[in-house]
């Protein structure tokens, strides 16, 4: 519930304030929010089983969004482009999609 | 099958056994090594100080980041509309003053035309019919017309995304269809030719750049209409008699395209501005003289009637 409110105020802060993304990390925004998506079906799925703990929560949080764009960079500099992206979009998807499975058999039992 | 052959949790078996933890096991390990170092017991049992605001912070941060990569995503669009639109001004500002500039410069031509007839004395049919060859002077009279179409686009569009055109539908007609039209009249005897009522002069020439066929650096586009003034039933009949004509007439059965001439009795081309041509002189004196100032091109007609 103050996760839902807590997301609810940042929505609403990023509405008001509508801050500018640098140019320079712009490409990493994309990449960053499947990151987040995967932080946020993690932290709602162990809530769900009970076994939700903040700080795990929060690191793994922060950790993605670096890690994928880091992934981003380094694509970019090695010249693969976006073939890395495409394999972070992979392997979090799958994550997502596990996730939103086990919340799905969470809420309907099916 | 992996799960049949692995042994135990083998160091060869590292590679694939990460891939089917991640299909098997989407959730992040941390939460139960988190529950198993606690001692199995309720995790809130665990809880710190810091793990409500932080997880008020780290919750902020994904609606923030939600939002600002949406309105990123659908703030770009409009800054590149933008960038096209001012383009666009700038092209059809350029084009005003492209085209006020060449209406000036018609209408001091005329203007030294008049005081030039003023000074000459007497028969001045020489220069007339020069000055209607080279195409400094509107002319009327009877001659024929041809409409040259591409076919019409096919009837279920190809969904494609936009700026891309499917291989079928580029222009089938292109500037040597064009240019070989011109050149028949040409031969047939015309007088004055103009496609898409561009005056063609003995500089002109008819190209291919992109998709679009450029007149003396003026992009033109189908509808294609090719008059020429002369003898019109001279010209009907070269014309109908020609190559290019039996070609056309093969193009439009085959690929569908418009071809159509026909014979008319009042066309009338607009004039352009000539520009002075360059004559290859002995090095001493400057360019050689031009053909409005009395100077006389040996070849002005002939020059066009080569393949350009």
């Amino acid at each position: 519930m103050i996760a839902a409110i807590a997301l609810v105020i940042g929505v609403v802060l990023g509405i008001v304030f509508r801050p500018t993304v640098p140019l320079w990390l712009e490409p990493y925004l994309p990449i960053a929010v499947v990151a987040a998506l995967d932080a946020v079906f993690g932290g709602v799925r162990a809530r769900l089983d009970g076994i939700f703990v903040a700080k795990v929560f929060v690191v793994s949080f922060v950790s993605n969004v670096l890690v994928a764009a880091l992934i981003v960079f380094m694509g970019d500099k090695l010249g693969v482009g976006g073939q890395l992206s495409t394999a972070v979009v992979v392997v979090l998807g799958i994550r997502i999609f596990g996730n939103a499975a086990a919340i799905r058999r969470h809420l309907f039992r099916a | 099958m992996a799960g049949t052959m692995r042994p135990a949790a083998g160091p060869a078996n590292r590679s694939t056994a990460m891939l089917d933890d991640l299909l098997a096991n989407p959730l992040d390990p941390g939460y139960r090594l988190a529950v198993r170092s606690a001692g199995g017991s309720q995790p809130s049992r665990a809880r710190r100080w810091w793990d409500g605001p932080l997880l008020w912070l780290a919750c902020i941060a994904v609606g923030l980041l939600l939002v600002v990569a949406y309105q990123q995503q659908h703030r770009s669009a409009p800054a590149r509309e933008t960038a096209r639109k001012d383009l666009i001004v700038r092209v059809e500002r350029l084009q005003a003053a492209g085209n006020s500039l060449d209406a000036r410069a018609k209408a001091l031509a005329g203007e030294v035309a008049g005081l030039r007839n003023a000074q000459l004395p007497g028969n001045d049919d020489e220069l007339k019919r020069m000055e209607l060859e080279s195409g400094s002077l509107p002319v009327t009279g009877p001659g024929v017309q041809i409409s040259l179409d591409e076919p019409p686009p096919a009837t279920s569009p190809a969904a494609g995304r936009p700026g891309t055109t499917p291989q079928d539908q580029v222009a089938v007609l292109h500037d040597r269809d064009i240019r070989a039209v011109v050149n028949q009249l040409w031969a047939a005897g015309a007088e004055a030719v103009a496609v898409n009522h561009l005056r063609l002069t003995a500089t002109s020439f008819i190209r291919f750049a992109g998709e679009s066929v450029l007149v003396d650096f003026q992009p033109i586009s189908a509808p294609y209409t090719i008059e020429a003034i002369g003898d019109r039933d001279g010209l009907l009949v070269a014309f109908a008699d020609s190559g290019i004509a039996r070609q056309l007439k093969t193009m439009a059965a085959v690929e569908g395209i418009t071809f159509r001439f026909a014979g008319k009795s009042g066309l009338r081309l607009q004039s352009v501005t000539v520009t002075e041509p360059h004559y290859a002189g002995l090095g001493t004196a400057g360019p050689g003289p031009a053909p409005g100032s009395g100077g006389r091109p040996s070849s002005s007609p002939s020059a066009t009637e080569s393949p350009r």
